[in-house]
């Protein structure tokens, strides 16, 4: 198992640096020029022409070749440097540093709140499949995540602050997890991405409840509750925790919305900005930080996965999402 | 009425029809279902729109009436008009037709490249697989919105450039038509970063199904690959696949609301739902007509199929039906 | 059975559990918000509130660079708080002296002398020296500074283009007479290169923090975190960039007057609608909200009146591609489009001016018997039919730059329609993002502007019209009338009162006028008069720099 571990980690790092370099590429030759771009998103009387252009680059170092500049950023990365933001001039390790960690809390937040509502709901709509607890559980909430978090954020804060005076400040911005100001984003998110939970959780209880040793369970007159907890919560739970994981990273990566929306320090705040502005540096440490914890959970997941289901143990690497 | 019973009565209900055919068992299972029921209609009236939306209506989804601007629904605008004076309602309805385009071409896109990969990975196993894992990986951590910008740029323009060319060589009203250039560009491009989902599933019920009993069986007697396939493999992939497309569906269309609202999407003056409510969302205070109408659409189509998906995936998972 | 009749009981419990944890989560915070705001009008929950005057103003940008030297972004509307210029013009267009309270030109007026004030110092107490303003000046023609509008102040000083293309590090034409003179050397006479250089986007920083030994700037020295030294009324205290909140504190040093406010935040703030929110609800003294109904029902009409500012902005057409290139082609797009629909369009509230498309509109010198281009349908048709796309199948596709908000997507939308039913034109690309003015994907159309600093109708054009300004050279993909430039350049050499200033002007704008360049959209108003503060806000005043102006003068009144 440890050389397994060791050898799946020892994959990474190619693919990161494969993913690197496609993804720095991409930005390179295909989203434009970030200097150009720089005097473009600049509106009024401005004043560049192609000579002035070429000389910033050149003093940036930006107009040597690809595989010169590339190289110099993969050297800096082994040494653990993300390089400077090409617009900002920043080192790209404090902006990461500083806002990582603000994507994180929320993901973590928004997955044990996710969990705790969406894991009993489900099992709640599976006992009682298709009659109204089920429907109206399941209608629900696929009902709420319908909704584009982008209508829900801004209409809630006109709605909560000028229509109804209930908050008296707007939650925008920043203050820590367990501030004011991040119970309507937390909402936003956990009601986005609960229905998720709800069906996974749903259609695992479905799946088991149909499994021999629970029939066998219940026909041996085991009470209910104990047939639920025993029997069902670990089959049922191992995909959803998979979900959840996956759930986490999709969060962590790209809240682009409610980040924007609401103006949280997060990755998914830069990541829109620095993509439009095509800052090389930033856009390969943010999709470096994804696939890191993509590759993570993927391993964790198969690492676990055959620990829980056993019928998987010989080859059950992915997981049905 | 008790849990205990609804399961009961379900059981027996399986047991009898699962042996006699697939897929009436499906539709039956599928009836049963109120909500996937419900979710039909607006999907059936969502595909009709997009095939006969702007025949339905007397106003053309461009014209601007500079007289009725930003007017309030009435019985001759029935959903009111926007800015520009434009019948918000002919744009819903020719908005339809954009969002199953978006869905039809995003989702086809993804799930010919994931049944591809995932069927590899899981039938060859092996370095194929591993191989196929890692790209999933990789593709996954893609940022989309660096990824549209990039097709944006690098394919839309000079393939628009050409198809220009074409025109102004051959007068063909074909190579006018760029809206196609944007779906299949802009929402393929998204759709090669969904595959690894579609992927995953195939790759995943294929394992899962080659270490169940009844195949290991059936392989111990001999069965040829092949037989294996089609009698077990197709069968129980289909249902979970079906359930991903149809919510595929729904996701590419929020998707493309998503990315209107950043600000990459489908070319003005096209109508978009997402677009609209983006727009919308400036003014509802004032003209919440002009939220509403697209709003509630892409709501009701969204659920509805979720809902459906659900249903299909009660309906189609062999494993629910106890085996 | 028993037994599994109790469970959806036992379940109903738990529910009932976490809904009860849901709701008191829920209402946690809306409970507890009234208690701790109870008695404050203003809604930041601060005690120091009270007794501190603190202006909160916000950008729908996500700043990240607050360096001084970058002549552009929108922090830049904000640069008067913590930098002080060479002078400053004012919004009725006079000159008021700044860092330099003495200038003489020599007698052809290719050399200007300037005298830095005695009083001027830095934040830190030290003075303003010349050599900091060589040094300044320098740095900011270099293009690793990036500065983005540098030429519309350095244009004609000597050695200035090579610095501006990085094959040089220092003008010769700008050099320190003593502590306290500047002398700039041109290269032919500039009647008013004085006024040019009354703007905040040039003024000088301290040469011994803000740059190297290598000569360029020092990264991020601008930050609190590096003690900056800056010379306006107010000094950085704290930059959050993550967040998007920058805050400044009174320089106590600060020689013109003692700033009235203690403090001032600038927060960004992407969504627009939130911002209006927020102004609404007292968080905010001033921010950019949209100027739409909604924003109206809630700020008041009052907050987004206007004052008529110089300027040109609209649709330019780019004269170097197919089919823009055709005279009669530009003219029948021109003639096609309604300018007062496109003026309705833009103002809900009706405020403001039709736009003409007159360059000079607002300044003195406006052309009284200019006459703006009418909408005229058949007109526009037969210049079509003259043009060489009399049939609507030869006409190239046209892309349509700069659409990049939801305002100029309407009047870009608005004037598509117009050619679709005219002449059934419908190969048409809006787009808000762009990399190329040249080849595949260049546009026919490029929404800008150009404005002016110093009221003068020859400076105007040499920014506008000019084949060296940007409008020019990008915006109309190279514009150069041999005709034009002449008359500007003869003009921009003329004594400030020479009447012929104004006339070669008006000249050269009516040639090009006659060439149908643009769709002139826009109101005519040069943003919000109060500079978009809230009405207890008092002494926001901004001039055609975009600038506030004596921002020291600003404070706030409480309100009841």
């Amino acid at each position: 198992m440890g050389q397994y571990v060791l050898r799946r980690i020892l994959y990474w790092i190619p693919a990161l640096l494969l993913l690197a370099l496609s993804v720095y590429a991409l930005a390179f030759f295909g989203a434009g020029d970030p200097i150009k771009l720089m005097f473009l998103r600049e509106e009024g009387d401005v004043t560049y022409d192609a000579q002035r252009l070429d000389a910033i680059r050149r003093e940036k170092g930006l107009d040597r070749p690809f595989l010169v500049q590339f190289g110099e950023y993969t050297w800096h990365l082994v040494q653990g440097d993300l390089g400077m933001s090409v617009i900002s001039g920043r080192s790209v390790n404090d902006m990461v540093g500083a806002t990582a960690p603000v994507s994180f809390q929320i993901g973590i937040a928004t997955v044990i709140l996710v969990a705790i509502l969406g894991i009993p709901l489900g099992i709640l709509a599976g006992l009682n499949h298709n009659n109204w607890i089920d429907n109206s559980i399941l209608g629900s909430a696929l009902f709420i995540s319908g909704v584009p978090s982008y209508v829900v954020g801004p209409m809630l804060m006109v709605f909560l602050v000028l229509g109804l005076g209930i908050m008296k400040t707007t939650p925008y911005g920043w203050e820590g997890l367990f501030s004011k100001k991040a119970i309507l984003p937390m909402f936003v998110m956990v009601f986005g991405s609960i229905a998720i939970i709800i069906r996974q959780t749903r259609s695992g209880v479905l799946e088991v409840l149909s499994e021999d040793y629970v029939r066998t369970a219940r026909a041996k007159g085991v009470p209910e509750f104990m047939v639920i907890v025993r029997h069902m919560l670990r089959p049922v739970l191992t995909p959803v925790v998979t979900v959840l994981g996956q759930m986490l990273i999709g969060i962590v990566n790209g809240a682009i919305i409610v980040e924007k929306i609401f103006g949280i320090p997060g990755l998914g705040r830069l990541t829109i900005d620095f993509t439009y502005g095509v800052d090389y540096p930033v856009i390969v440490a943010i999709t470096l930080i994804g696939a890191f914890l993509v590759m993570a959970l993927n391993l964790l997941v198969d690492i676990t996965y055959p620990l829980l289901d056993p019928r998987a143990a010989q080859a059950m690497t992915g997981v049905e999402d | 009425m008790t849990t205990q019973e609804i399961t009961a009565t379900g059981d027996i209900e399986i047991a009898e029809a699962s042996r006699t055919n697939l897929w009436r068992d499906a539709v039956a299972r599928l009836a049963a279902n109120r909500l996937a029921v419900v979710a039909i209609l607006p999907i059936v009236l969502l595909f009709f729109i997009a095939a006969f939306g702007p025949f339905l209506t007397p106003y053309d989804f461009l014209a601007q009436d500079f007289t009725a601007r930003l007017a309030s629904p009435s019985s001759e605008h029935w959903l009111g008009t926007d800015e520009l004076g434009r019948d918000v309602f002919s744009r819903i309805l020719y908005g339809a037709r954009t969002a199953v385009s978006v869905g039809l071409v995003s989702t086809a896109i993804s799930l010919i490249v994931g049944l591809v990969m995932g069927s590899l990975a899981g039938y060859l196993g092996g370095r194929v697989d591993m191989l196929v894992v890692w790209l999933t990986d990789m593709t996954r951590s893609m940022p989309a919105l660096l990824l549209a910008i990039v097709i944006n740029l690098t394919l839309k323009v000079p393939l628009e450039a050409w198809m220009e060319q074409m025109y102004l060589a051959t007068k063909n009203g074909f190579f006018r038509q760029t809206m196609w250039v944007d779906l299949v560009l802009v929402f393929g491009a998204l759709a090669l970063i969904q595959w690894p989902g579609y992927a995953r599933l195939i790759r995943g019920q294929i394992l899962s199904i080659r270490s169940r009993n009844y195949v290991l069986a059936a392989r111990a007697l001999g069965m040829p690959t092949g037989r294996i396939l089609t009698r077990y493999v197709i069968p129980n992939a289909m249902g979970p696949l079906i359930v991903a497309v149809s919510a595929g569906m729904g996701g590419a269309m929020v998707l493309e609301s998503a990315f209107s609202f950043l600000g990459v999407g489908v070319q003005l003056p096209i109508p978009s739902w997402g677009k609209m409510i983006s727009d919308g969302l400036r003014m509802w205070q004032t003209h919440p007509h002009l939220l509403v109408g697209p709003a509630v659409m892409m709501a009701v189509i969204t659920v509805s199929f979720a809902w459906l998906g659900d249903g299909l995936n009660d309906a189609l998972n062999p494993r629910q039906w106890g085996g | 059975m028993l037994s599994t009749r109790k469970i959806p009981k036992l379940w109903i419990v738990v529910m009932a559990l976490m809904a009860m944890v849901l709701a008191v989560s829920a209402c946690a915070a809306p409970a507890a918000a009234p208690a701790a705001d109870s008695g404050e009008m203003a809604a930041d929950s601060d005690d120091e509130m009270m007794e501190e005057m603190h202006f909160r103003a916000t950008i729908p940008f996500f700043a990240q660079d607050w360096s001084p030297l970058r002549g552009g972004g929108w922090n830049m509307h904000y640069l008067a708080f913590w930098n002080a210029g060479p002078m400053y013009i004012d919004e009725h267009g006079e000159l008021h002296a700044y860092v330099f309270n003495e200038w003489t030109p020599n007698e052809d007026m290719s050399q200007w002398t300037f005298k830095i004030d005695p009083d001027a110092v830095y934040s830190d107490g030290s003075s303003i020296t010349a050599g900091d303003v060589v040094a300044t000046w320098n740095l900011i023609a270099h293009p690793a500074t990036t500065h983005q509008r540098v030429t519309l102040f350095m244009t004609g000083v000597v050695g200035f283009e090579d610095v501006f293309n990085g094959e040089a590090m220092t003008m010769p034409g700008v050099v320190a007479l003593d502590d306290s003179t500047v002398q700039v050397t041109l290269e032919g006479p500039d009647p008013l290169f004085h006024k040019k250089l009354a703007t905040n986007l040039i003024g000088p920083v301290k040469a011994s923090v803000a740059i190297g030994e290598d000569g360029f700037e020092i990264a991020e020295w601008w930050h609190p975190k590096n003690n900056p030294v800056t010379s306006g009324p107010f000094m950085p205290d704290e930059m959050d960039l993550n967040k998007g909140v920058v805050t400044f504190v009174k320089n106590p040093n600060f020689w013109v007057a003692e700033p009235m406010l203690d403090r001032f935040t600038v927060t960004s703030i992407e969504d627009r609608t939130i911002v209006t929110t927020m102004l609404a609800n007292g968080e905010l003294d001033q921010g950019w909200p949209p100027n739409d109904a909604a924003s109206q029902a809630l700020l008041g009409a009052d907050y987004f009146e206007c004052g008529q500012a110089p300027g040109i902005g609209g649709f330019f057409l780019n004269p170097t591609i197919e089919p823009t290139s055709d005279l009669n082609f530009r003219k029948a797009l021109v003639l096609a489009v309604d300018r007062e629909q496109i003026f309705n369009l833009s103002s809900p509230d009706g405020s403001g001016w039709v736009p003409t498309g007159e360059p000079l509109r607002a300044l003195p010198g406006a052309d009284p018997n200019f006459v703006p281009h009418p909408f005229d349908p058949d007109a526009a048709k037969e210049a079509m039919a003259a043009s060489a796309y009399a049939d609507v199948a030869d006409v190239p596709k046209m892309i349509l730059a700069g659409v990049s908000s939801p305002g100029t997507e309407v009047l870009a939308q608005y004037m598509a329609e117009q050619w679709r039913q005219l002449f059934g034109i419908t190969a048409i690309e809006m787009s808000p993002q762009f990399d190329s003015w040249e080849g595949p994907g260049a546009p026919a159309l490029f929404r800008d502007g150009a404005g002016v600093r110093v009221p003068d109708a020859a400076l105007m054009l040499l920014g506008s019209l000019h084949s060296s300004s940007n409008l020019a050279r990008n915006i109309m993909g190279g514009y150069a009338d041999p005709e034009v430039d002449a008359l500007i350049e003869e003009a921009v050499t003329l004594g400030a009162d020479d009447p012929n200033r104004i006339a070669l002007s008006q000249q050269a704008q009516q040639l090009f006028h006659e060439q149908y360049m643009v769709i002139p959209i826009g109101t005519g108003c040069g943003g919000s008069v109060k500079g978009g503060a809230m009405p207890w806000v008092h002494g926001t005043r901004r001039n055609a720099d975009a600038q506030f102006v004596e921002p020291w003068m600003i404070y706030i009144e409480e309100m009841e």
